[in-house]
């Protein structure tokens, strides 16, 4: 049990380590060509990503990268003997790029938007005028007041991974609280299904009390706020 | 509607690309799903030939050697009808829960909204594993009521957000100085000018249903054990993914397009919505 829980958590940070940066690198591509056509492109495959579910996405990366058309990663967790899953990384692959076509596209989505905001503000209209590169004012100016933001979105998407590694462990055979969950279920096992409830209750409640601090530290007002 | 209503409806969505694709897909695959039934080439238990062969018609046998095609065609209904109802009544709920929780303010309000803070902690598809436990065999009004009361707590902050900025409009205080009663002000002051959101609001909710219900079948929490619907389809065909792909990939693909369909629709009445007040 101790171990499952163990394993759950690395499935989330791993995907949420591999999502943070694409997402933020996919909104950043798609503000800065704001209203051109790659934008275009981006906002509607992120739309569309973002209306499948979870089991949809797994099961069209297994046939894409494990039976049907390649063969190239293994389509379920293979860790005998109670060894951990990390010890055959390649089996991981899938379930976490699942989770990250999963999310990323909301989180993509919140930063792109949030970012276009701090675009059209005023001091960086003035870092413009004083001649500061585009790519500094999106890095120093942009990226740094989008990330607020960006922190809830990404907390709430957390939170829903919480849930969402359910289906996905189920669908990968990953040994996590997921799967035991589904297997608790089917047995009748209230005992074990109240804690895993609670575990992942709990994981939310926490990552959503993280986001808010963190948000205040990124906040310069309201850091200094709470700090006089 | 009369002809010009017609007209003039398919021009505005002309001008709403994202709508008008999402519309479309959505209704075609809600038309396949409604009379996919009378369509299907065999039936939907019927043996065709051995389990998961090419046998039968295009798209080949299942694990007990049923068509698969015929299935696909046959397995809608039952999503469309569950997954609809769940977000009516989840809509339903939550727009109570959430317009009571705004028009009455102070502590009610309060206390209101921590409880739906409570039932917001746990992921939706737990809330419907955790009442799963208990039944052997789901009927499928236990699904609707599942799925349909986990949106609940959702809708009803998205509910409650729009309607604060309703009831303390000029037109709500004169109703209530005219000494119309809370009801009535309620459904015919604040309502009607709640509609835009919560109608996108309504698309996203029937999105998130879809994946819901058939991620239920999908994990094997079958309503009926031998019908046929998408969900439960890839369950029963998964061991089957290398040699026969159909079996999973058909469902799979129906479901990915209706879900992208009612996502694109949720997402253009939002745009619209947004133009409509900003």
């Amino acid at each position: 049990m101790g171990s499952r829980i163990v394993n759950s958590a690395v499935l989330v940070i791993v995907a949420a380590i591999v999502m943070i940066p694409i997402a933020f690198g996919i909104a950043m591509v798609s503000a800065n060509n704001r209203g051109k056509r790659a934008d275009g492109v981006i906002q509607i495959v992120m739309l569309t990503l973002a209306g499948l579910p979870e089991f949809v996405v797994g099961i069209l990366l297994v046939a894409l990268f494990s039976t049907t058309v390649l063969h190239v990663l293994p389509a379920v967790t293979i860790a005998g003997g109670g060894a951990p899953p990390w010890s055959a990384p390649g089996s991981m692959i899938l379930p976490v790029f699942t989770l990250v076509i999963a999310v990323a596209p909301y989180v993509a989505r919140i930063v792109r938007s949030s970012l276009l905001e701090v675009l059209d503000s005023d001091y960086v209209e003035l870092a413009r005028l004083k001649g500061v590169p585009e790519r500094v004012v999106m890095r120093r100016h942009a990226l740094l007041n989008a990330i607020v933001p960006g922190i809830q979105v990404i907390a709430l998407q957390l939170a829903w991974l919480a849930g969402g590694i359910v289906i996905v462990e189920y669908l990968f055979s990953y040994p996590g609280i997921g799967a035991s969950l589904v297997d608790s279920v089917r047995n009748s096992d209230f005992p074990m299904v109240q804690v895993l409830a609670m575990v992942i209750a709990a994981v939310y409640v926490g990552v959503n009390l993280v986001a808010d601090v963190l948000s205040i530290l990124f906040t310069p007002r309201a850091r200094t706020a709470i700090a006089s | 509607m009369s002809l010009m209503g017609v007209a003039s409806t398919t021009r505005r969505l002309g001008r709403q690309p994202r709508l008008a694709t999402g519309l479309v897909i959505t209704l075609v695959i809600a038309v396949i799903a409604i009379v996919g039934p009378w369509l299907a080439p065999y039936g939907e238990n019927e043996i065709v030939g051995k389990p998961f062969t090419l046998e039968g018609s295009w798209l080949g046998t299942d694990y007990l050697g049923q068509d698969v095609w015929s299935r696909v065609l046959a397995g809608g209904g039952s999503i469309l009808l569950t997954s609809v109802s769940a977000t009516a009544l989840g809509m339903v709920v939550g727009i109570v829960i959430g317009v009571v929780a705004a028009y009455a303010g102070g502590w009610l309000d309060e206390a209101i909204m921590r409880l739906n803070d409570v039932a917001l902690a746990f992921p939706q598809i737990l809330l419907a594993l955790l009442v799963l436990t208990a039944v052997d065999q789901p009927a499928a009004w236990m699904i609707v009521l599942l799925v349909g009361f986990s949106h609940a707590p959702r809708v009803a902050r998205v509910a409650r957000g729009v309607a604060l900025g309703i009831v303390s409009r000029d037109f709500v205080h004169s109703a209530e100085a005219l000494g119309e009663s809370r009801l009535r002000v309620v459904v015919a002051e604040v309502l009607p000018n709640m509609n835009a959101p919560l109608l996108a609001e309504a698309g996203l909710r029937l999105t998130y249903s879809i994946g819901m219900v058939a991620g239920i079948g999908f994990l094997g929490f079958a309503t009926d054990p031998g019908a046929a619907d998408w969900g439960q389809m890839i369950n029963e065909n998964r061991l089957a993914l290398l040699v026969q792909p159909w079996g999973v990939l058909a469902p799979v693909i129906v479901i990915g397009i209706f879900t992208v369909g009612t996502n694109l629709m949720a997402d253009g009445i939002a745009q619209l919505a947004g133009r409509g007040t900003g």
